[in-house]
C-alpha cells in the first residue's frame, strides 16, 4: 500500500554544510579492503554506506539489504577545486565582478536599469552585464582596477596571464553580495556562488557502486569506486607533500591532478579534458554517463519501466476466435496470476480453485502472502474468508492487454479476454493484424495483466477491440478485414455463388441463428442471402462498389447504372439487395459497411460481424480454393501486340527527343534548362505508354471475373481490392517501364553512363533504365541491373525513413503528451496554460467523426422525414 | 481563436477577394432574418453545423416545425461527437502524425504545379514544419494577380519577369584596371536574353549605382574612372558594390515563372519575400502566399503562421495520400503558435518552455537541466505525464485524471 505520496520535488545545490551534515562517516583511506577482504573502516566501502550483502546489517541505519536506502560519506578535499558544471557560471561571474570587493563592476544606474529587465530571462541579462563590463577598466564601487580574465576551459582561469587557483576563485566568489546574486538568476537563499568550488566531495552510498564477485573469488568495483579511489589518492599525496613542504610546482602538479580527476569523476566526457580510461583502456562511465542518453538513467530506467504479470511469445493465426479474444497456451496462463478479492459472492468459487490447484498464493487480510502447497491447502481452504486475496492463475474471459512493438500508436495495445489454448503460441484472430501491423513471419507479441479492478474495468470498457474499430486518425475504420477477408467476402457476395442447403445450413450454425430463411435460388441459397443475414434488420445502404469503380476505369462503354447498378452495393431493410462486398465495403478507411455497423450499432454487432465473416471467408476459401498461378498472367495476343506496339512507340518518341535534345531544339519547360526538359519529357513519355497498356491488360483481367464461374485467382485479389494493382499484373504480364531513381532515369555509374553494357555518352531510352521486358519473360542483363537499381534504392529509403521518422515521432509525443482536454472544453499543457479555447475549434473527436464531419445534418433530416412518414402510416 | 472555415486542398489566407466579401455580405444579410429566428436554440452547436442545419433548410425549404426538430436532433447527434474531458488529445495527435511518418515519402523535392517550381515534399518538410526553422529548404511563393492582369498572359508575364531579383554580378563581368582606377563593367547578352531583359535599362540602372567618378557608355558596357584619390582597397569595395546591386525585382525572388490555373494566371517563385511582394499593386494580396511560415507569421501574425502550419501540413500529408484529421494538426498547430511566435517541437523551442525539469531531462541534454534545476531552485511539480511516470505514480491525463470516492 502507498503510504506517502511524492508531491513535488525541488532541486538545489548542496552546500559544504549540508555535505557533511548529511554525510555518514568521512572517508579518510583509498584502500577499499583490508588483507582479509573486510571493508576498510572509513575506506570507500565503509559498511556505514549502506549494505549489499544480504543478511548484514547497515551500521548507519541497522536495516537490512532491502530497507537501506544507502547513505552518503563525505571526503574533505585538502584544496578546493572547480565543479566543472558550473565552470560557465563562474566564468560569467568572474568576468564582471570586482575581485576586490565582490560588486559587479558597473555603476548603480547602469545596475538599476539592467534590474528593471531583470524579467527578461537569465541568459540576456547576463549577456548584457558581460558585455558591459568589457568595457570597465575600474571598479566604479571601489575603485581597483579589473583585470582581464581568460578562462583555458573548462576549469583553468587566468587573471592579466597569471593563473588564479580555485582557492583564491572561491575568495573572490565569496565576496559577491548576496543582493547582487539575482543579477545571475540566482536566489541566495538557496545557492551561494562560492559553493561552486568543491571543498568537500559528497560520497555516494555503495548502493550505487555495487562491487561485484567474480567466480575466481576475485572482486571487481564499479566505475564509480574506481574513480573516488584516483580521488582519494591524489587527495591524500597531496595533503603529505602539503606537510612535508615539497616545492609549490609539485604542489600544483598535483592540485591540478586532483582537479582532473573530480573533473572526470562529474563528466568523463567534458570539452577539453581527455577522458579517464579503465585498465584495459574503456572510458570509464562516471556520474554524467549514467544518466544521459537513450541507455542512461532517465530514458532507460525511468521513462522505461519493466514490468511483472507480463509473458511474450511468437503469434500464430486462428480465425476461429474471437476478434475479441487471445489465444493464451497453458504454460503461460499457469504462470500468470490475477489478484481476486474474496467475498460473500465469489467465496465458493475461490475455494473450488484452490482445490483445483489453481490459486498460487493467499494472502490475508494482514498482509500476510501464502504460498498454496498440498500440504497447507485444507488449512486454507478452512480459513479463506471475506477480505482476504487470492492470487489465482490466469482463467477464460479475464482481460489482458496485448501489444506490439513497435507501438505507434494506441491501437498497438488492445484488450483482448484470455482464451487457454493448447500449443505455445498466442492466437490472434487474423483480423486484428492491421491495427499491430502484425504478421506471423515470427512476430512477437506481448501480454500485460491488469491486477486491479479498476484497471480491468478500465480495459474492459475502453480498449476492447471492438471499440476500437475506429481510428482515432482520420475516424474511419481501421480494424479490418483484410487479404483473404476481403477476397472472400467478395466471391461470397458474387452473383455467381450459390450454396447447396448443407453447406448453407453449416454457415448458419456458425451464425447463431434461431430461424432458417428460405432458399432463394429454388433448392439453393445464394450467398448474398447468406451474407444478409450478418447485418442488422434495419440497415439501409446504397454506395459504389470498388468492383464498379474499375469497370468503369477500365471499360470505356461501361456505366454505372445509378441505384440499379448490379455491382454498386444496395442494402434494403439489412437485405443485400444488390452488389458485391469489396474493399469499399471493409477495406482500411474506407470501408463503408464497416463503418455504418462499428458506428451505429452496439460493438456487439461488429463483433459479431467480424467474427462470423472470418469463419466463413476461411472456410469458403479453403474449400473453394483461393491461388496464384502462371496461367492467369499469361495474356491475349492483342495485349501482347499492343506492348510491343507501346514499346515501339516509346522508341520512335524517344529517338527523336533525342536528336531534338542534341541539336538544342526542344522546346524548354519554363523555368527549366535544356537537360532538365528533356527528362522531364522522357520521363512522361515511359509513363504515359506503360499506363496506355496497363489499362488494357487490367481491363482483359476483370472480364474473367465476370465470367459465369470465375477461376478464384488473383484477379479476384485485385478487382475486390484485397490484395495486388493492376500495376502488379502490368510488371508481371505487360512491362517494367521506366527503372526510377530519386523520381528521375538512372543517372550515377561509369563516365557517361550507367552500366557499362552503355555506350558512352548515350542518353538514349534503353540506356537510362527503359525496361521492355516483364517478369514472365524475364529481363536481359542490361534491364536486370537497372531494374537493381531502382529496387535498392526503394530498400535504401525505408531504412533511412524509419529512422528520420523515429526521431521526429520523439519529438513530436515529447512535446505533445501533456495535453489534455479540460471539463470546458479546452486544451491545456500540464501547468494548466491554454493551448486550444475549444477542442479542434469545434469540440468533435476524430474517433468520434466521420471522416472529420462533425454530424451528417443531412442523414438526420432523412430520419426525420423517415419517422414522420412512418407514424403516419401508423395513424392510418 | 478564429472560426475555421477551412477550404480543402489549395487553401491561401484568405480565400476571398473583395468582390466577394461584398456578395457574401449581402447573403448573410437574408439569413440572418432566418437564422437569427433560431439564434436562442443554437446551444453549442459549432459554427460550420449550424450553417449547414440552415444550408439544407434553404435548399428543401424546411417548415419552421421541421428546422426546430432538425436542430433538436443535430443537438443530440453533437452530444454524442463531443470529446471526452480528460481526452489525452496531445498524444493522440503525436501518433496520428507519427505512427504513418515511415509512409512518408523521403524525396527532398518535388515539382509543384506543372513541373516548374521544386518544393519540398515527404518527411523532411514536415520535419521543416514542425521544428519552426527559420529558413525553408525549398522556399516559394505563390503570387495572385489583381482582377486586371489576372487574364492577360503577357502582362501576367511581364509582372513576373519584373519581381526576379537580378543583381548587376548576374549579367555582367567586370575587369578593373587598378593603375588607371578604371573599371569597366561588360553586359553578357547571353544572361540578359535568358532573362528577357532590356539592356538599355539595365545599363542606366548600373550607371545609377557609380556614386563617385565618371561614367561613360558604350553599347555593350560602362567604363567608369574612379577618382584618383581611391585607394585600390576602396577602388574595390566599390566595384563589389556595384556588382551587388539590385538591378530590378524584389531581393530575394529567384525565379518566377506563369502557370494557368482555374482559368487565371499565377506566378509561381523560387525564393520568397512577401513583405515586399504584398507592397506591389498588381497583385491579389487576399491570396498571395509564401510556403515559409516563418514569414507568414513575421509579416501578417501569428494566427495566420498558424493557419500556415496547418495548411501546410496538411498539403505535404495529402500528397503522401496520408489521412489525418484535422484537429489533430490544429492542436499541433496551436501548441507550436500559442506563446505568440511560433516554436519548434525542438529543444530550443517548447521543450525548454515546459517547467518541469524531469520532463526536459527525459528528452535531451539530461545532464544539462538537472544542473540547471538545481543552480536555479526550480521545483518539479510532478504534473505532467513523463513525471508522474519517473516517480511512479498515476500519470494526469485520461482516467488517470479522474478520481473518485465512494459515498460513506
Amino acid at each position: 500500500m502507498l503510504q506517502k505520496r511524492i508531491g513535488s520535488i525541488d532541486f538545489r545545490v548542496l552546500s559544504p554544510d549540508i555535505i557533511r551534515k548529511m554525510s555518514a562517516i568521512e572517508i579518510k583511506t583509498a584502500e577499499t579492503y583490508d588483507r582479509d577482504g573486510y571493508p576498510m573502516e572509513e575506506g570507500l566501502m565503509d559498511p556505514h554506506l549502506g549494505v549489499i550483502n544480504p543478511g548484514l546489517r547497515c551500521k548507519t541505519c541497522g536495516q537490512t539489504m532491502k530497507h537501506c536506502p544507502g547513505h552518503f560519506g563525505s571526503l574533505e578535499l585538502v584544496r578546493p577545486v572547480i565543479h566543472v558544471k558550473f565552470a560557465k557560471v563562474i566564468e560569467d561571474m568572474l568576468l564582471t565582478t570586482c575581485q576586490k570587493c565582490g560588486r559587479i563592476v558597473l555603476s548603480e544606474k547602469a545596475l538599476k536599469e539592467i534590474e528593471k529587465e531583470l524579467g527578461k530571462g537569465r541568459d540576456t541579462i547576463i549577456k548584457k552585464l558581460k558585455a558591459k563590463a568589457k568595457k570597465v577598466k575600474k571598479c566604479p564601487h571601489c575603485g581597483a582596477t579589473k583585470g582581464k580574465i581568460t578562462v583555458d576551459r573548462p576549469t583553468n582561469f587566468y587573471l592579466d596571464k597569471q593563473r588564479i587557483y580555485p582557492t583564491e576563485i572561491r575568495e573572490w566568489l565569496e565576496r559577491i553580495p548576496n543582493e547582487e546574486l539575482k543579477f545571475f538568476g540566482l536566489d541566495p537563499k538557496i545557492v551561494r556562488p562560492e559553493w561552486f568550488v568543491l571543498t568537500v566531495l559528497p560520497i555516494p552510498p555503495i548502493n550505487i557502486r555495487p562491487s561485484i564477485t567474480l567466480e575466481s573469488g576475485l572482486k571487481s568495483e564499479d566505475d564509480l569506486t574506481h574513480k573516488l579511489v584516483d580521488i582519494i589518492r591524489i587527495n591524500e599525496r597531496l595533503r603529505d607533500n602539503i606537510e612535508a613542504g615539497a616545492p609549490q610546482l609539485i604542489i600544483e602538479d598535483l592540485w591540478d591532478l586532483l582537479q582532473y580527476h573530480v573533473t572526470t569523476y562529474f563528466d568523463n566526457q567534458s570539452a577539453g579534458v581527455p577522458p579517464a580510461k579503465h585498465r584495459s583502456g574503456r572510458p570509464l562511465q562516471t556520474l554524467s554517463d549514467r544518466l544521459k542518453g537513450k541507455r542512461g538513467r532517465f530514458r532507460y530506467n525511468l521513462t522505461g519501466k519493466r514490468v511483472n504479470f507480463a509473458a511474450r511469445s511468437t503469434i500464430t493465426p486462428d480465425p476461429y476466435i474471437s476478434i475479441n479474444e487471445v489465444g493464451i497456451p497453458e504454460s503461460i496462463a499457469k504462470e500468470l496470476t490475477v489478484q481476486e478479492r474474496v467475498t460473500t459472492w465469489n467465496k465458493t468459487k475461490l475455494k473450488k480453485l484452490i482445490k483445483e490447484n489453481k490459486v498460487i498464493t493467499v494472502i490475508r487480510p494482514d498482509g500476510i502472502k501464502k504460498r498454496v502447497t498440498a500440504e497447507n491447502k485444507q488449512d486454507i481452504l478452512s480459513e479463506l474468508d471475506v477480505g482476504y486475496v487470492v492470487e489465482r492463475m490466469l482463467q477464460n474471459g479475464d482481460v489482458v492487454l496485448f501489444n506490439r512493438q513497435p507501438s505507434l500508436h494506441r491501437i498497438s495495445m488492445m484488450a483482448h479476454m484470455v482464451r487457454i489454448m493448447p500449443e505455445k503460441t498466442l492466437k490472434i484472430n487474423p483480423i486484428v493484424c492491421k491495427p499491430y501491423n502484425a504478421d506471423f513471419d515470427g512476430d512477437e507479441m506481448n501480454i500485460h495483466v491488469p491486477q486491479t479492478e479498476e484497471g480491468q474495468a478500465e480495459a474492459r470498457e475502453l480498449m476492447l477491440v471492438e471499440k476500437n474499430i475506429i481510428s482515432p486518425r482520420y475516424g474511419a475504420p481501421i480494424v479490418v478485414l483484410d487479404e483473404d477477408g476481403i477476397s472472400g467476402a467478395f466471391i461470397l457476395t458474387m452473383d455467381q455463388t450459390e450454396f447447396d442447403k448443407e453447406k448453407a445450413y453449416q454457415y448458419f450454425y456458425e451464425m447463431g441463428l434461431k430461424e432458417i430463411p428460405k432458399p432463394d435460388r429454388g433448392n439453393k441459397y445464394s450467398g448474398k442471402l447468406i451474407f444478409s443475414q450478418l447485418l442488422p434488420k434495419d440497415l439501409n445502404m446504397h454506395y459504389k462498389s470498388r468492383m464498379c469503380e474499375v469497370l468503369e476505369k477500365t471499360d470505356p462503354n461501361y456505366k454505372c447504372k445509378g441505384e440499379e447498378c448490379p455491382y454498386c452495393v444496395t442494402i434494403k431493410n439489412g437485405v443485400l439487395v444488390r452488389g458485391v462486398i469489396d474493399e469499399n465495403s471493409l477495406g482500411e478507411g474506407k470501408g463503408k459497411l464497416v463503418d455504418a455497423l462499428a458506428r451505429n450499432y452496439p460493438p456487439e454487432v461488429v463483433r459479431r460481424f467480424y467474427d462470423v465473416m472470418s469463419r466463413i471467408t476461411s472456410d469458403l476459401l479453403t474449400i473453394k480454393g483461393l491461388t496464384v498461378g502462371l496461367k492467369e498472367f499469361e495474356v491475349s495476343e492483342k495485349i501482347h501486340k499492343a506492348a510491343a506496339e507501346a514499346i515501339k512507340e516509346c522508341m520512335v518518341k524517344g529517338k527523336e527527343l533525342v536528336k531534338k535534345y542534341k541539336e538544342k531544339k526542344l522546346q524548354l519547360i519554363p523555368g527549366r534548362n535544356l537537360e532538365e526538359s528533356f527528362e522531364i519529357y522522357i520521363m512522361r513519355l515511359t509513363s504515359e505508354i506503360k499506363q496506355k497498356v496497363e489499362a488494357q491488360i487490367l481491363n482483359e483481367k476483370v472480364r474473367t471475373v465476370l465470367q459465369d464461374e470465375p477461376e478464384l485467382n488473383s484477379n479476384i485479389m485485385i478487382v475486390s481490392g484485397s490484395r495486388g494493382s493492376s500495376a502488379n499484373l502490368m510488371n508481371i504480364s505487360g512491362f517494367w517501364g521506366q527503372a526510377a531513381v530519386r523520381e528521375g532515369r538512372p543517372k550515377r555509374g561509369y563516365h557517361g553512363r550507367v552500366l557499362p553494357l552503355e555506350r558512352e555518352g548515350d542518353v538514349g531510352i534503353k540506356a537510362h533504365g527503359f525496361i521492355t521486358q516483364n517478369f514472365m519473360q524475364g529481363m536481359d542483363a542490361e534491364e536486370y541491373f537497372f531494374h537493381a537499381i531502382g529496387g535498392r534504392q526503394g530498400e535504401v529509403d525505408t531504412g533511412v525513413s524509419t529512422k528520420v521518422s523515429g526521431y521526429l515521432y520523439r519529438r513530436l509525443a515529447n512535446a505533445l503528451k501533456d495535453l489534455y482536454v479540460d471539463y470546458d472544453l479546452t486544451v491545456r499543457t500540464s501547468s494548466k496554460h491554454i493551448v486550444q479555447c475549444l477542442y479542434g475549434d469545434d469540440g468533435v473527436f476524430p474517433m468520434k467523426s466521420r471522416l472529420g464531419k462533425a454530424i451528417d445534418v443531412e442523414e438526420i433530416l432523412e430520419r426525420i422525414e423517415k419517422g414522420a412518414a412512418d407514424a403516419k402510416q401508423k395513424e392510418k | 481563436m478564429p472560426s475555421r472555415k477551412k477550404n480543402k486542398g489549395k487553401a491561401p489566407k484568405k480565400k476571398t477577394t473583395a468582390k466577394e466579401v461584398k456578395k457574401e455580405d449581402k447573403k448573410e444579410k437574408k439569413e440572418i432574418t432566418l437564422k437569427d429566428r433560431f439564434a436562442d436554440l443554437r446551444g453549442n452547436l459549432p459554427e460550420k453545423v449550424w450553417d449547414s442545419i440552415f444550408e439544407i433548410a434553404e435548399k428543401k425549404k424546411l417548415s419552421e416545425e421541421k428546422i426546430k426538430k432538425l436542430i433538436e436532433e443535430a443537438k443530440k447527434e453533437y452530444a454524442k461527437v463531443v470529446v471526452e474531458p480528460c481526452e489525452a488529445v496531445g498524444i493522440i495527435a503525436a501518433q496520428s502524425l507519427g505512427e504513418p511518418g515511415t509512409q512518408l515519402t523521403l524525396r527532398t523535392k518535388h515539382y509543384a504545379g506543372a513541373l516548374e517550381v521544386s518544393v519540398g515534399s515527404g518527411i523532411q518538410r514536415v520535419e521543416e514544419i514542425v521544428d519552426g526553422r527559420s529558413k525553408t529548404k525549398y522556399a516559394s511563393m505563390t503570387i495572385y494577380l489583381n482582377e486586371k492582369i489576372r487574364h492577360n498572359k503577357k502582362k501576367a508575364e511581364e509582372f513576373a519577369r519584373d519581381l526576379v531579383d537580378v543583381r548587376t554580378e548576374d549579367v555582367a563581368k567586370v575587369k578593373e584596371d587598378f593603375l588607371k582606377k578604371t573599371a569597366e563593367i561588360e553586359i553578357i547578352d547571353e544572361k540578359v536574353a535568358e532573362r528577357n531583359l532590356d539592356k538599355e535599362v539595365l545599363l542606366s540602372r548600373i550607371k545609377e549605382a557609380v556614386k563617385k567618378g565618371k561614367v561613360m557608355k558604350r553599347t555593350n558596357k560602362l567604363i567608369i574612372h574612379f577618382p584618383k584619390e581611391y585607394s585600390l582597397l576602396k577602388l574595390r569595395s566599390e566595384v563589389l558594390k556595384i556588382m551587388r546591386k539590385r538591378l530590378q525585382g524584389i531581393s530575394g525572388i529567384e525565379k518566377t515563372i506563369v502557370v494557368e490555373e482555374n482559368g487565371e494566371y499565377i506566378i509561381k517563385t523560387l525564393g520568397t519575400n512577401l513583405k515586399a511582394v504584398l507592397k506591389r499593386k498588381e497583385i491579389d494580396p487576399y491570396r498571395t502566399t509564401t510556403n515559409d511560415i516563418m514569414e507568414i507569421s513575421k509579416v501578417l501574425g501569428i494566427e495566420a503562421g498558424r493557419r500556415a502550419i496547418v495548411d501546410e501540413l496538411h498539403k505535404t500529408l495529402s500528397e503522401n495520400r496520408i489521412r489525418v484529421d484535422l484537429r489533430h494538426l490544429l492542436v499541433l498547430a496551436d501548441l507550436l503558435t500559442f506563446t505568440g511566435e511560433i516554436r519548434g517541437t525542438v529543444r530550443t523551442g517548447i521543450m525548454r518552455l515546459k517547467q518541469s525539469p524531469f520532463a526536459r531531462a527525459a528528452f535531451e541534454e539530461t545532464v544539462k537541466h538537472l544542473f540547471d534545476s538545481a543552480l536555479y531552485g526550480e521545483r518539479e511539480p510532478l504534473q505532467g505525464v513523463v513525471e508522474n511516470l519517473i516517480v511512479g505514480l498515476p500519470v494526469k491525463v485520461g482516467t488517470g485524471r479522474v478520481e473518485l470516492v465512494m459515498r460513506e
